[in-house]
């Protein structure tokens, strides 16, 4: 269980990471954690060219209430998220007063995942907070998971900062075709209490497939290396016995890829159960929280 | 131990102080990856990715130009095998190969040896070893290999039984079985299981030049055994081997057996004049190491109204996959099973059939426990169902058939 031979490049800023991945091409891959990626190598089903280690960057080891917002830095360890000991921090995270809330279902995205799956280096540079206008002009909070890279919060986007990242908000969904883009950190608006969040995430070895909505109102979901926004369902109240017809629907239009790991139309059905399933949480985190 | 004045000196009731906790948690443990000499070569093995398939070409060129490979052996280089022998007629030997060469019977099987002085570059030179397969049809469990005209894994025996004992058999049985106030018919099974000590197996073998011989520090529960065993295959007198267990971080019986892989790295310091050591990786230890305790169990039993139990007629199979481990042989999980069966319940009447079933899978060796895991899950489980269908309590029915002071 020895990786096959790469190259190592440690990266000093955000800007140099990017650069190194657009020099090294399609086959480096940014490492952070490291705790999916090395195993992977190890048993050489990930066979990267190049790692562009970005663990050494500054600044982006944080979790913090700013400008009434909750940022997490790419870098910042589960661990360092499970002993958050502020509680407007924790508040926002869990969208929750109750302290301990680790244990119990959570609204928000990103605790969820984080209790599904903490690891001590783990790191959160896998999830997303892009911007969405909403009715009433008020910004809410969405929640994306992008699992693309094993190693660090990397889009497959048009190059660009966080001012990148505010515009491709504005369109409700992550750039998707482009230079690679390495998001720094992610924003969370303080959620209304009448939100409800929910995540599903299937593994298999060469990819990820998650789905997120993370809202009754709309659904986002990608099966494959390229995240979508689905045109489900957006209406404001959703009934179970309609979740069946809204996870057809929210499939309509996705092909995701054939590959060793799963057929297109498995990876399909496999969205459509998600979304199914994820509805289904979504209302039952509501009524818990 | 206790000697208070006046009275026997006992253990019993005493404080047992354990010797090895300060060299455990100072970490001045000495394992056999903290071994090393000058010059050491790390083998890597290529293994069979196949469950059952015929081998009709290897080839090793590309292997032996991958930067830092210096010896690649196959089976024309380290030839013989492991052949356990149980004193029993109803026993098959087979051989278990220390390098196959025209066949392949399970997967994680050696196929060649991949040797540098790093084990980077020996698993480099290990990828590019090419095996020519010829599948074959896999036997993956023990109802396929008992069917009617199953493929054979060993092609020089008439079926897939390399045991089949039947023990303690009893002319009243089936009279008491069939006029019994209850009778009980079950079937158990448990799945394949294998040790996962968090040292796996390793081995480092070194051929002093000034005494003549072959010292070999292996992380094994048996070392006199692995001596004889190592000087047997290699045809060398065993004075001339030196077999020393150092720290051993966990065993669970899969260190009591002798593996192929030891008696490689052995064979290939011994050949090459030069140190070699192998230590396992998780992959190979899940995939390529002993496993056990993939057994079924066809019981009926026969109770008299009181809950006693009459007789017991237990038809015993154990996938012990395909060879046998050595010393010890396929035989231990089955055999273990039938004379042990009755455990701690007093039985009048007792008859077992004991079958080792070969399967492309890895072989088993005597994972702890050894069928007793089994065997009391069979005995306890036939006590609850009697004492249901009897509307007794669970207790008292054991307590009714347990073995008399």
């Amino acid at each position: 269980m020895k990786p096959a031979g790469f190259q190592y490049h440690r990266a000093a800023s955000v800007e140099e990471a990017i650069h190194l991945m657009e020099t090294l091409g399609e086959d480096a891959k940014f490492i952070a954690g490291g705790q999916s990626l090395v195993p992977m190598m190890n048993f050489r089903l990930a066979r990267p060219t190049a790692l562009i280690d970005i663990t050494r960057i500054p600044g982006l080891h944080h979790v913090k209430v700013e400008d009434g917002c909750l940022r997490i830095g790419a870098l910042t360890t589960h661990q360092a998220v499970e002993r958050v000991s502020d509680p407007v921090v924790l508040f926002r995270l869990l969208g929750t007063r109750a302290r301990g809330a680790l244990d119990r279902p959570s609204p928000h995205p990103h605790a969820r995942h984080l209790r599904r799956q903490s690891r001590s280096r783990g790191s959160c540079r896998r999830v997303v907070h892009p911007r969405t206008p909403s009715r009433g002009g008020r910004r809410r909070g969405r929640a994306l998971a992008y699992a693309h890279d094993l190693g660090s919060q990397l889009l497959r986007g048009v190059p660009g900062d966080r001012a990148g990242v505010q515009r491709d908000d504005r369109r409700g969904s992550l750039p998707l075709v482009g230079a690679p883009r390495l998001v720094p950190r992610t924003r969370s608006p303080p959620r209304r209490l009448c939100s409800r969040g929910c995540w599903g995430e299937v593994g298999s070895r060469g990819r990820r497939m998650p789905i997120g909505p993370d809202s009754p109102r709309g659904s986002r979901r990608h099966a494959g290396s390229i995240p979508r926004r689905g045109g489900g369902p957006d209406r404001r109240t959703i009934a179970h016995h309609v979740f069946d017809d809204a996870a057809r629907a929210s499939v309509q239009g996705l092909t995701p890829v054939s590959d060793v790991h799963a057929s297109s139309r498995h990876r399909r059905r496999l969205a459509e159960v998600l979304v199914c399933r994820a509805l289904d949480d979504a209302v039952g985190f509501g009524a818990s929280s | 131990m206790s000697t208070k004045p006046g009275q026997p000196a006992t253990w019993i009731g005493q404080p047992v102080l354990r010797v090895e906790d300060p060299a455990l948690l100072t970490g001045a443990t000495r394992f056999v990856d903290d071994l090393e000499s000058a010059g050491t070569l790390h083998p890597s093995f290529v293994r069979s990715s196949l469950a059952a398939a015929r081998i009709h070409g290897l080839r090793v060129e590309a292997a032996r130009r991958v930067p830092g490979v210096e010896v690649v052996l196959t089976a024309a280089d380290v030839e013989g095998g492991l052949r356990a022998v149980l004193n029993r007629p109803e026993f098959a030997i087979t051989t278990m190969p220390l390098l196959a060469s025209d066949a392949v019977r399970h997967v994680g099987e050696p196929i060649a040896m991949v040797l540098t002085e790093s084990r980077y570059a020996a698993e480099d030179g290990a990828e590019e070893v090419i095996v020519d397969y010829d599948p074959t049809q896999v036997v993956s469990s023990m109802e396929a290999a008992l069917a009617a005209g199953a493929p054979r894994v060993h092609d020089e025996l008439d079926d897939n039984l390399l045991l089949d004992v039947a023990m303690y058999d009893d002319a009243e049985l089936e009279e008491i079985l069939s006029v019994a106030a209850l009778t009980v018919d079950a079937t158990f099974t448990t799945g394949r299981v294998t040790a996962v000590p968090i040292e796996g197996r390793a081995s480092l073998a070194e051929w002093d030049r000034r005494e003549g011989r072959l010292t070999v520090y292996v992380s094994t529960q048996v070392p006199h055994l692995v001596r004889t065993t190592i000087a047997d295959v290699l045809g060398i007198p065993e004075d001339v081997v030196r077999v020393i267990a150092p720290d051993v971080g966990g065993g669970f019986g899969l260190k009591c057996v002798v593996g192929r892989e030891e008696l490689l790295v052995a064979a290939a310091a011994l050949r090459l004049r030069r140190p070699v050591k192998w230590i396992e990786d998780r992959q190979e230890n899940f995939t390529s190491s002993f496993h056990g305790h993939e057994q079924r169990y066809d019981v009926r039993a026969a109770f008299d109204a009181d809950g006693v139990m009459l007789g017991l007629d237990a038809n015993i199979s154990c996938d012990v996959g395909a060879y046998s481990c050595y010393p010890f042989s396929c035989g231990v999980e089955p055999l273990m099973a039938a004379t042990e069966m009755p455990g701690p319940y007093r039985l009048r009447h007792y008859r077992a059939r004991a079958r080792a079933v070969a399967t492309n899978k890895a072989p088993i060796a005597p994972y702890r426990g050894v069928s007793r895991p089994q065997i009391t899950l069979v005995m306890e489980r036939l006590m609850d169902i009697a004492a249901t269908r009897l509307g007794m309590d669970a207790v008292e029915i054991r307590r009714r058939n347990l073995i008399a002071a």
